[in-house]
């Protein structure tokens, strides 16, 4: 996308600006007409086939890629008279339809931040247990923990590991790797947890692979009782 | 009246398991976990156990070596923008 054009108004608040792309946009100050309808028709809905495709390889859901298609287009129509004639539009479109995409997946992940997160306490509680009934509940202590650990934050997605790397490793505060990874501190707080959880099951696994868990009750550390 | 300085149920104490380790409950709350985990057995063990992985995900740092060929790689670029 070339630095004169402009990039259509979301949600955000009337008269503000935005730079998803690093390029600024300017708020419509008028109602589109009937001719700017007929060139809209002509220079960017034949794009709409390339904005669709796009928007299915986004949202690997059909009908969430329509509603994402639909919106791209309108938003876009609203603010046809900041697009410059003779640039490329489909860029424009494809620009449009994925920071609608990046918008709505953020709204998302705000919105199931606590729940998650009280889940992933209960998941990785259960998953002690299983540990615990497998005689591993020093498993921690008894595996090569290191080599056993950057293999299993190998198997986790990278937005899961780069939490892990920033706060269980390098020691970032919650709001520190937020800033750093430019996502809310709830978010790095439901990707910390999820992550927690996925790299347990994963160690879990492997212990179990290499047949701690098959030990004989000697070889056990029996579990410390508290208070009785 | 609510006594706010009891200890915590399983339930609640268990909901607040990562933010009780990673120190970021208030005082009062994390008091009251506290106080629940001198009482209960499981939940000790869970904590327990939770905090046996995070030091042991801590002891990654100490491989710095594995960075080095990064930091090579970054310091070239650095030098190339000079």
């Amino acid at each position: 996308m070339t630095r004169h054009q402009s990039l259509p108004p979301d949600d955000s608040p009337r008269g503000s600006s935005f730079d998803d792309s690093g390029i600024a946009y300017a708020m419509p100050t008028q109602p589109p007409t009937d001719a700017a309808l007929s060139r809209f028709e002509r220079e960017a809905l034949p794009s709409l086939p390339d904005v669709a495709r796009f928007a299915r390889s986004l949202t690997r859901d059909a009908a969430d890629a329509d509603d994402l298609v639909q919106e791209t287009f309108l938003r876009a129509f609203r603010a046809w008279h900041t697009f410059i004639p003779g640039s490329d539009c489909r860029r424009w479109l494809f620009t449009i339809c994925r920071n609608i995409f990046l918008r709505a997946r953020e709204r998302e992940s705000r919105m199931v931040n606590v729940d998650d997160a009280e889940a992933e306490s209960l998941a990785a509680v259960r998953l002690h247990i299983q540990a615990r009934d497998a005689g591993l509940n020093d498993m921690f202590t008894r595996l090569d923990v290191a080599p056993a650990i950057e293999r299993a934050l190998a198997t986790l997605p990278e937005s899961f590991r780069e939490v892990v790397r920033l706060v269980d490793v390098e020691g970032f505060a919650y709001e520190e790797a937020a800033e750093a990874l430019g996502v809310p501190v709830g978010t790095v707080r439901s990707r910390l947890y999820r992550a927690r959880r996925l790299l347990q099951a994963e160690l879990l696994k492997y212990a179990v692979d290499l047949g701690f868990a098959a030990s004989s009750d000697r070889d056990v550390v029996p579990q410390k009782e508290h208070g009785k | 009246m609510n006594d706010t300085t009891a200890a915590y149920d399983c339930g609640h104490a268990v909901h607040l398991l990562w933010d009780y380790l990673d120190g970021r409950l208030p005082d009062d709350a994390r008091g009251r976990v506290a106080r629940h985990l001198e009482e209960c057995v499981d939940c000790d063990g869970h904590f327990k156990f939770e905090r046996s992985f995070l030091d042991a995900i801590r002891t990654l740092r100490r491989d710095d070596a594995a960075f080095a060929s990064l930091r090579g790689r970054v310091l070239g670029a650095l030098r190339g923008e000079s």
